[in-house]
């Protein structure tokens, strides 16, 4: 009996990602759900829903389906062209549907680039589980940057979409340019002692300027140490922001 | 600037030959009006307008590097 777990952003996308796996079809297997997932924002919050997907033998060998481990014989490919699918194969078609999203999305950002005039752009992939991570290469990177990584931010959600609207597995891209994701890092990590150290001086309450939910987090992530004070967020997306308050 | 939007959009909709973007200029203010097939209106605004504040943003930093300093507003017709 063949089984395989899979997660995704939600039970039905995990479902279909299993069901690609097996080389199955709806009809033909069994599914339980083990935990529905969350959407979150931007990965923050976010639970990946999991499922349990069984293939049913029966109704495989009723539909007559070449499912052994053996490659499918010779002799009639013609019926089976259709609908045919090996699954030995099947994990290598997955992946490969996922390099195809990112390669689509890796040209998408370049179109963009090339119509706000940066030619030179590269780009140089990274894959590490559901996460892509893209470094930017241009002469005129900080055009693409942006004042606060406004403009990175907004290539790195269409890039989100295009991706997620290619692949079926849920994939999360982070876009980097001239390390900026880095020294906007340590330029986060310096404002947030600086900032706490200004709550525990001033007895009061500190709020930060409205900031996209990952730059919260490194603030909440850099200070989660500190006992002299507490972090959390108020506002509405997207002009939510940081507030400090020191312990008393 | 309209080849940029068209460029933004068409990969994010199911009907990418339903986008259509019009252009109206008057003195420093250029107007670009996106029209897109209705069930994609959805696809281009996003959860609370991320996406158009998206494509927006690309945009004016696009239009602010050009030479000639024009102001560019992105509509989404519906």
């Amino acid at each position: 009996m063949k089984r395989v777990t899979q997660s995704g952003a939600t039970s039905e996308e995990a479902v279909a990602a299993a069901l690609e796996q097996l080389g199955a079809r709806r009809d033909q297997v069994t599914v339980r759900v083990i935990a529905e997932g969350k959407k979150g924002f931007f990965g923050i919050g976010a639970r990946p829903a999991a499922v349990e997907v069984t293939l049913n033998e029966e109704a495989v060998l009723e539909t007559a389906e070449p499912v052994s481990e053996k490659p499918a014989e010779p002799s009639k490919p013609a019926e089976a062209v259709p609908e045919h699918r090996e699954p030995a194969e099947q994990p290598q078609s997955t992946a490969s549907g996922t390099d195809r999203a990112v390669r689509e999305t890796e040209d998408y950002i370049r179109r963009i680039a090339h119509e706000m005039a940066v030619d030179d752009l590269e780009i140089h992939t990274k894959r590490n589980g559901k996460h892509i991570h893209m470094r930017l290469e241009s002469d005129k990177a900080a055009l693409l940057i942006g004042k606060r990584g406004q403009t990175l931010n907004a290539i790195q959600q269409l890039a989100q979409l295009v991706l997620n609207k290619q692949s079926k597995q849920f994939l999360l891209v982070r876009l980097d340019a001239e390390d900026y994701r880095e020294r906007r890092q340590e330029t986060l990590e310096q404002l947030a002692d600086k900032m706490a150290d200004k709550a525990v001086r001033t007895g009061r309450t500190v709020r930060l300027e409205p900031m996209p939910p990952h730059e919260r987090k490194v603030i909440h992530q850099a200070l989660s140490t500190r006992i002299d004070i507490e972090t959390h967020s108020e506002g509405k997306e997207p002009k939510r922001y940081l507030v400090i308050e020191p312990l008393k | 600037m309209k080849k940029l939007i068209e460029t933004m959009v068409k990969p994010l909709v199911d009907h990418p030959e339903d986008v259509r973007i019009e252009t109206e200029e008057s003195g420093n203010r250029v107007v670009c009006n996106l029209t897109v097939h209705p069930q994609d209106i959805g696809k281009v605004i996003g959860k609370q307008g991320r996406t158009a504040k998206a494509i927006r943003s690309i945009v004016y930093s696009a239009a602010g590097s050009q030479q000639d300093g024009k102001t560019i507003v992105v509509n989404i017709v519906d």
